[in-house]
Protein backbone atom coordinates (compact mmCIF):
# COMPACT_ATOMS: atom_id res chain seq x y z
CA UNK A 1 0.00 0.00 0.00
CA UNK A 2 1.60 3.55 -0.96
CA UNK A 3 1.46 6.33 1.20
CA UNK A 4 0.08 9.29 -0.07
CA UNK A 5 1.27 13.11 0.10
CA UNK A 6 0.59 13.98 3.84
CA UNK A 7 2.69 17.08 3.27
CA UNK A 8 0.49 18.84 0.66
CA UNK A 9 -2.60 17.43 2.66
CA UNK A 10 -0.87 19.56 5.53
CA UNK A 11 -0.63 22.27 3.19
CA UNK A 12 -3.94 22.39 2.10
CA UNK A 13 -2.77 21.97 -1.11
CA UNK A 14 -4.14 18.15 -2.28
CA UNK A 15 -7.28 17.97 -4.49
CA UNK A 16 -10.59 16.99 -3.01
CA UNK A 17 -9.63 13.35 -3.56
CA UNK A 18 -6.13 13.09 -2.96
CA UNK A 19 -7.75 14.73 1.08
CA UNK A 20 -10.22 11.65 0.96
CA UNK A 21 -7.24 9.58 0.23
CA UNK A 22 -5.05 10.76 3.20
CA UNK A 23 -8.03 10.53 5.64
CA UNK A 24 -8.85 7.21 4.73
CA UNK A 25 -5.70 5.74 4.71
CA UNK A 26 -4.64 7.77 7.97
CA UNK A 27 -7.55 5.99 9.61
CA UNK A 28 -6.11 2.16 9.21
CA UNK A 29 -1.76 3.24 8.65
CA UNK A 30 -0.53 4.04 12.31
CA UNK A 31 2.89 5.09 11.04
CA UNK A 32 1.15 7.75 8.66
CA UNK A 33 -1.05 9.13 11.00
CA UNK A 34 1.90 9.75 13.55
CA UNK A 35 4.11 10.72 10.59
CA UNK A 36 1.23 13.46 9.84
CA UNK A 37 1.08 14.55 13.95
CA UNK A 38 4.72 15.00 13.71
CA UNK A 39 4.50 16.96 10.79
CA UNK A 40 1.70 18.98 12.18
CA UNK A 41 3.74 19.83 15.50
CA UNK A 42 6.64 20.96 13.57
CA UNK A 43 4.01 23.74 11.84
CA UNK A 44 2.80 24.47 14.90
CA UNK A 45 6.14 24.79 16.51
CA UNK A 46 7.03 27.60 13.47
CA UNK A 47 3.77 29.27 13.49
CA UNK A 48 4.36 29.89 17.29
CA UNK A 49 7.00 32.26 16.27
CA UNK A 50 5.04 35.51 15.52
CA UNK A 51 5.34 38.37 12.78
CA UNK A 52 6.78 41.16 14.57
CA UNK A 53 5.88 44.67 14.05
CA UNK A 54 8.01 46.99 12.19
CA UNK A 55 10.13 49.19 14.16
CA UNK A 56 9.20 51.95 11.97
CA UNK A 57 6.59 52.55 9.16
CA UNK A 58 8.02 53.20 5.83
CA UNK A 59 8.77 56.78 4.58
CA UNK A 60 5.69 56.97 1.92
CA UNK A 61 7.15 57.67 -1.50
CA UNK A 62 5.64 60.87 -3.20
CA UNK A 63 8.02 61.21 -6.69
CA UNK A 64 5.66 61.47 -9.37
CA UNK A 65 6.74 59.04 -11.71
CA UNK A 66 3.53 57.82 -13.11
CA UNK A 67 2.28 61.64 -13.57
CA UNK A 68 0.96 61.83 -16.96
CA UNK A 69 3.50 63.70 -19.28
CA UNK A 70 2.39 66.78 -21.09
CA UNK A 71 1.09 65.68 -23.86
CA UNK A 72 -1.42 63.28 -22.01
CA UNK A 73 -2.20 66.21 -19.86
CA UNK A 74 -3.03 68.42 -23.30
CA UNK A 75 -5.26 65.70 -24.39
CA UNK A 76 -7.04 65.14 -21.55
CA UNK A 77 -7.77 68.96 -21.02
CA UNK A 78 -8.42 68.58 -24.71
CA UNK A 79 -10.54 66.27 -24.12
CA UNK A 80 -12.47 67.96 -21.53
CA UNK A 81 -12.84 71.06 -23.40
CA UNK A 82 -14.30 69.02 -26.11
CA UNK A 83 -17.25 67.55 -23.56
CA UNK A 84 -18.20 71.32 -22.23
CA UNK A 85 -18.81 72.30 -25.91
CA UNK A 86 -21.01 69.32 -26.82
CA UNK A 87 -22.72 70.39 -23.59
CA UNK A 88 -23.24 73.55 -24.17
CA UNK A 89 -24.06 73.39 -27.35
CA UNK A 90 -26.85 70.59 -26.57
CA UNK A 91 -28.22 72.96 -23.54
CA UNK A 92 -28.59 75.66 -26.31
CA UNK A 93 -30.02 73.38 -28.80
CA UNK A 94 -32.44 71.84 -26.20
CA UNK A 95 -33.42 75.48 -25.11
CA UNK A 96 -34.03 76.62 -28.40
CA UNK A 97 -36.41 74.07 -29.72
CA UNK A 98 -38.29 73.49 -26.22
CA UNK A 99 -41.37 74.94 -25.81
CA UNK A 100 -41.77 78.17 -23.66
CA UNK A 101 -43.75 78.26 -20.63
CA UNK A 102 -47.56 79.59 -21.31
CA UNK A 103 -47.53 83.44 -20.78
CA UNK A 104 -51.11 84.77 -20.26
CA UNK A 105 -51.52 87.66 -22.99
CA UNK A 106 -52.00 90.65 -20.34
CA UNK A 107 -47.89 89.26 -19.06
CA UNK A 108 -46.79 90.28 -22.81
CA UNK A 109 -48.16 93.66 -22.35
CA UNK A 110 -46.50 94.39 -18.69
CA UNK A 111 -43.18 95.65 -18.86
CA UNK A 112 -41.10 92.64 -17.19
CA UNK A 113 -39.90 93.64 -13.44
CA UNK A 114 -36.11 93.91 -14.18
CA UNK A 115 -36.90 96.80 -16.75
CA UNK A 116 -39.10 98.60 -13.96
CA UNK A 117 -36.61 98.21 -11.69
CA UNK A 118 -33.44 99.63 -13.49
CA UNK A 119 -35.28 102.30 -14.60
CA UNK A 120 -36.25 103.41 -11.33
CA UNK A 121 -32.68 102.52 -10.24
CA UNK A 122 -31.62 104.66 -12.70
CA UNK A 123 -34.53 107.74 -11.68
CA UNK A 124 -32.65 107.55 -8.63
CA UNK A 125 -29.09 107.65 -8.93
CA UNK A 126 -29.69 110.45 -11.64
CA UNK A 127 -31.69 112.60 -9.08
CA UNK A 128 -28.92 111.62 -6.23
CA UNK A 129 -26.35 112.95 -9.07
CA UNK A 130 -28.18 116.12 -9.52
CA UNK A 131 -28.60 116.33 -5.72
CA UNK A 132 -24.53 116.12 -5.47
CA UNK A 133 -24.13 118.51 -8.46
CA UNK A 134 -26.24 121.16 -7.07
CA UNK A 135 -24.77 120.74 -2.96
CA UNK A 136 -21.08 121.16 -4.59
CA UNK A 137 -21.98 124.55 -6.56
CA UNK A 138 -23.32 125.68 -3.47
CA UNK A 139 -20.47 125.18 -1.50
CA UNK A 140 -18.12 126.45 -4.40
CA UNK A 141 -19.83 129.78 -4.65
CA UNK A 142 -19.96 130.14 -0.94
CA UNK A 143 -16.44 129.44 -0.70
CA UNK A 144 -15.45 131.81 -3.30
CA UNK A 145 -17.71 134.83 -1.88
CA UNK A 146 -15.81 133.90 1.74
CA UNK A 147 -12.66 134.05 0.03
CA UNK A 148 -13.62 137.69 -1.59
CA UNK A 149 -14.81 139.26 1.27
CA UNK A 150 -11.51 138.00 3.28
CA UNK A 151 -9.20 139.78 0.05
CA UNK A 152 -11.43 143.14 -0.28
CA UNK A 153 -10.66 143.12 3.94
CA UNK A 154 -6.97 142.29 3.64
CA UNK A 155 -6.52 144.88 1.03
CA UNK A 156 -8.07 147.77 3.02
CA UNK A 157 -5.75 146.58 5.67
CA UNK A 158 -2.94 147.03 3.72
CA UNK A 159 -4.17 149.94 2.16
CA UNK A 160 -4.67 151.44 5.91
CA UNK A 161 -1.56 150.60 6.93
CA UNK A 162 0.43 151.80 4.12
CA UNK A 163 -1.66 155.29 4.74
CA UNK A 164 -0.51 155.42 8.00
CA UNK A 165 3.18 154.60 7.00
CA UNK A 166 3.34 157.19 4.49
CA UNK A 167 2.15 159.55 7.38
CA UNK A 168 4.91 159.07 9.50
CA UNK A 169 7.58 159.45 7.10
CA UNK A 170 6.79 162.69 6.31
CA UNK A 171 6.64 163.54 9.71
CA UNK A 172 9.67 162.07 10.32
CA UNK A 173 11.42 164.13 7.12
CA UNK A 174 9.58 167.51 8.16
CA UNK A 175 11.21 167.09 11.66
CA UNK A 176 14.46 166.53 9.67
CA UNK A 177 14.07 169.13 7.57
CA UNK A 178 13.03 171.39 10.45
CA UNK A 179 16.39 170.39 12.60
CA UNK A 180 18.57 170.90 9.54
CA UNK A 181 17.44 174.29 8.89
CA UNK A 182 17.59 175.56 12.60
CA UNK A 183 20.94 174.43 12.94
CA UNK A 184 22.45 176.57 9.84
CA UNK A 185 21.02 179.52 11.33
CA UNK B 1 -9.25 36.89 -0.30
CA UNK B 2 -10.97 37.38 -3.42
CA UNK B 3 -11.65 41.23 -2.55
CA UNK B 4 -8.48 41.70 -1.34
CA UNK B 5 -7.31 40.69 -4.38
CA UNK B 6 -9.54 42.90 -6.27
CA UNK B 7 -8.74 46.25 -4.31
CA UNK B 8 -4.80 45.32 -4.96
CA UNK B 9 -5.70 45.26 -8.49
CA UNK B 10 -7.77 48.33 -8.40
CA UNK B 11 -5.12 50.12 -6.30
CA UNK B 12 -2.06 49.09 -8.90
CA UNK B 13 -3.98 50.59 -11.38
CA UNK B 14 -4.35 53.90 -9.74
CA UNK B 15 -0.90 53.87 -8.82
CA UNK B 16 -0.01 52.92 -12.36
CA UNK B 17 -2.02 56.39 -13.35
CA UNK B 18 -0.38 58.36 -10.78
CA UNK B 19 -2.27 58.32 -7.81
CA UNK B 20 0.56 58.59 -5.07
CA UNK B 21 -2.20 57.23 -2.01
CA UNK B 22 -2.94 54.23 -3.92
CA UNK B 23 0.39 53.27 -3.57
CA UNK B 24 1.01 54.60 -0.22
CA UNK B 25 -2.20 52.43 1.07
CA UNK B 26 -0.38 49.24 -0.57
CA UNK B 27 2.78 49.83 1.27
CA UNK B 28 0.55 50.21 4.54
CA UNK B 29 -1.14 46.91 3.74
CA UNK B 30 2.17 44.93 2.64
CA UNK B 31 5.36 46.48 4.26
CA UNK B 32 5.01 43.95 7.47
CA UNK B 33 4.49 40.95 5.40
CA UNK B 34 7.67 41.76 3.55
CA UNK B 35 9.17 42.87 6.34
CA UNK B 36 8.82 39.64 8.20
CA UNK B 37 9.52 37.77 5.17
CA UNK B 38 13.14 39.57 5.33
CA UNK B 39 13.79 39.64 8.78
CA UNK B 40 13.17 35.50 9.32
CA UNK B 41 15.65 35.44 6.17
CA UNK B 42 18.25 37.50 6.77
CA UNK B 43 17.83 37.51 10.70
CA UNK B 44 19.14 41.00 10.93
CA UNK B 45 16.19 43.63 11.56
CA UNK B 46 18.39 46.90 10.05
CA UNK B 47 19.11 44.88 7.19
CA UNK B 48 15.42 43.66 7.11
CA UNK B 49 14.16 47.22 7.35
CA UNK B 50 16.44 48.76 4.68
CA UNK B 51 15.59 46.44 2.27
CA UNK B 52 12.08 46.50 2.69
CA UNK B 53 11.98 50.03 1.88
CA UNK B 54 14.38 49.27 -1.36
CA UNK B 55 11.56 46.49 -2.33
CA UNK B 56 8.83 49.74 -2.35
CA UNK B 57 11.02 51.57 -3.99
CA UNK B 58 11.62 49.30 -6.50
CA UNK B 59 8.18 48.31 -6.73
CA UNK B 60 6.90 51.79 -7.02
CA UNK B 61 9.79 52.30 -9.98
CA UNK B 62 8.96 49.02 -11.56
CA UNK B 63 5.01 49.24 -11.51
CA UNK B 64 4.57 49.67 -14.79
CA UNK B 65 6.52 46.48 -15.98
CA UNK B 66 3.88 44.75 -13.62
CA UNK B 67 1.65 42.57 -16.09
CA UNK B 68 -1.17 41.66 -14.17
CA UNK B 69 -1.93 44.14 -11.63
CA UNK B 70 -3.57 41.32 -9.41
CA UNK B 71 -0.71 39.69 -8.96
CA UNK B 72 0.58 41.93 -6.83
CA UNK B 73 1.61 39.89 -3.67
CA UNK B 74 3.79 37.15 -5.72
CA UNK B 75 5.54 40.02 -8.01
CA UNK B 76 6.27 42.35 -4.75
CA UNK B 77 7.89 39.24 -2.88
CA UNK B 78 9.31 38.80 -6.53
CA UNK B 79 11.71 41.61 -5.88
CA UNK B 80 12.05 40.76 -1.84
CA UNK B 81 13.50 37.80 -2.74
CA UNK B 82 15.80 39.60 -5.13
CA UNK B 83 17.00 41.68 -2.51
CA UNK B 84 17.39 39.26 0.21
CA UNK B 85 19.77 37.18 -2.32
CA UNK B 86 21.35 40.12 -3.64
CA UNK B 87 22.55 41.04 -0.11
CA UNK B 88 23.41 37.28 1.27
CA UNK B 89 25.69 36.93 -1.79
CA UNK B 90 27.35 40.45 -1.25
CA UNK B 91 27.39 40.49 2.35
CA UNK B 92 27.58 36.12 3.75
CA UNK B 93 29.65 34.40 1.61
CA UNK B 94 30.46 32.26 5.11
CA UNK B 95 26.77 31.03 4.85
CA UNK B 96 27.98 27.37 5.99
CA UNK B 97 28.97 28.18 9.18
CA UNK B 98 25.14 29.61 9.84
CA UNK B 99 24.54 25.99 9.36
CA UNK B 100 26.62 24.57 12.29
CA UNK B 101 24.59 26.28 15.06
CA UNK B 102 23.62 23.54 17.22
CA UNK B 103 19.96 22.50 17.60
CA UNK B 104 18.55 22.87 21.32
CA UNK B 105 17.81 19.72 22.63
CA UNK B 106 14.23 18.64 21.56
CA UNK B 107 12.39 17.45 24.45
CA UNK B 108 8.38 16.76 25.03
CA UNK B 109 7.28 19.60 25.85
CA UNK B 110 9.09 23.35 24.99
CA UNK B 111 8.39 26.28 27.03
CA UNK B 112 7.39 29.11 24.24
CA UNK B 113 10.57 31.46 24.69
CA UNK B 114 12.26 27.63 24.32
CA UNK B 115 10.31 27.26 21.53
CA UNK B 116 11.07 30.36 19.34
CA UNK B 117 14.71 29.54 19.76
CA UNK B 118 14.62 26.27 18.55
CA UNK B 119 12.28 27.04 15.43
CA UNK B 120 15.10 30.33 15.18
CA UNK B 121 18.24 27.75 15.62
CA UNK B 122 16.15 25.22 13.60
CA UNK B 123 15.47 27.56 10.78
CA UNK B 124 19.10 28.54 10.74
CA UNK B 125 20.11 25.14 9.74
CA UNK B 126 18.34 24.96 6.88
CA UNK B 127 20.44 26.48 3.63
CA UNK B 128 19.13 29.99 2.11
CA UNK B 129 16.96 28.38 -0.35
CA UNK B 130 14.87 26.09 2.05
CA UNK B 131 14.51 28.33 4.61
CA UNK B 132 12.82 30.90 2.07
CA UNK B 133 10.86 28.16 1.00
CA UNK B 134 9.39 27.54 4.51
CA UNK B 135 8.85 31.11 4.89
CA UNK B 136 6.89 31.97 2.04
CA UNK B 137 4.73 28.52 2.39
CA UNK B 138 4.32 28.67 6.46
CA UNK B 139 4.25 32.20 7.62
CA UNK B 140 3.40 33.69 4.37
CA UNK B 141 1.08 31.38 3.31
CA UNK B 142 1.38 31.16 -0.77
CA UNK B 143 0.84 28.64 -2.62
CA UNK B 144 3.23 26.18 -4.46
CA UNK B 145 2.62 27.46 -7.79
CA UNK B 146 2.47 31.83 -6.65
CA UNK B 147 6.03 30.25 -5.07
CA UNK B 148 7.05 28.80 -8.44
CA UNK B 149 6.80 32.60 -9.94
CA UNK B 150 8.37 34.45 -7.18
CA UNK B 151 11.26 32.28 -6.88
CA UNK B 152 11.39 31.70 -10.80
CA UNK B 153 11.78 27.93 -10.65
CA UNK B 154 9.53 25.10 -11.32
CA UNK B 155 6.46 23.78 -8.79
CA UNK B 156 8.40 21.03 -8.28
CA UNK B 157 11.73 22.40 -7.36
CA UNK B 158 9.35 24.43 -4.85
CA UNK B 159 7.88 21.17 -3.52
CA UNK B 160 10.67 19.61 -3.01
CA UNK B 161 12.70 22.56 -1.22
CA UNK B 162 9.61 22.75 1.13
CA UNK B 163 9.20 19.09 1.72
CA UNK B 164 13.05 18.59 2.70
CA UNK B 165 12.82 21.58 4.45
CA UNK B 166 9.87 20.00 6.33
CA UNK B 167 11.48 17.00 6.83
CA UNK B 168 14.86 18.23 8.66
CA UNK B 169 12.88 20.69 10.95
CA UNK B 170 10.60 18.21 12.35
CA UNK B 171 13.73 16.09 13.82
CA UNK B 172 14.41 18.74 16.40
CA UNK B 173 11.07 20.40 16.38
CA UNK B 174 8.24 17.91 16.26
CA UNK B 175 7.06 17.00 19.63
CA UNK B 176 7.79 12.94 20.49
CA UNK B 177 6.07 10.78 22.43
CA UNK B 178 2.11 12.52 22.60
CA UNK B 179 0.09 13.47 19.08
CA UNK B 180 0.34 16.62 18.68
CA UNK B 181 -3.24 16.67 16.83
CA UNK B 182 -4.43 14.69 14.15
CA UNK B 183 -6.24 15.10 10.36
CA UNK B 184 -8.77 17.50 10.03
CA UNK B 185 -11.53 14.88 10.24
CA UNK B 186 -9.81 13.07 12.50
CA UNK B 187 -11.69 13.12 15.62
CA UNK B 188 -14.87 11.95 13.10
CA UNK B 189 -13.15 9.09 12.54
Amino acid sequence: MSCPDLKAYLFEEAGPREQQEVEQHCAVCTSCAEEFSKLEGTRAALLSVRDEEMPRRLAFVSDPVFEPRWYERLWQSGKLVMASSALLSAAILVHAFRPGPYVPPMAVQTPPVEAVVEAAVRKAVAEADARHEKKTRELLSEQKREFENQHVQTMASVDANFELLSKKMNVLVLQTASRTTGDGQ
Amino acid sequence: MIFREVEDRDLVVKARKGNVDAFNLLVSRWERRVFNYLLKLLSDREDAMDLTQDVFLKAYQGLGKLDDPGRFAPWLFRIAHNEAFSLLRRFRPDQEEIHDVAPPPAGPRLLPVETALAVTAALERLSPEQKEAVILKVYQGFKFEEMAGILECPVSTVKSRVYTALDLLKQTLAPTGAQAGGLRHGGET
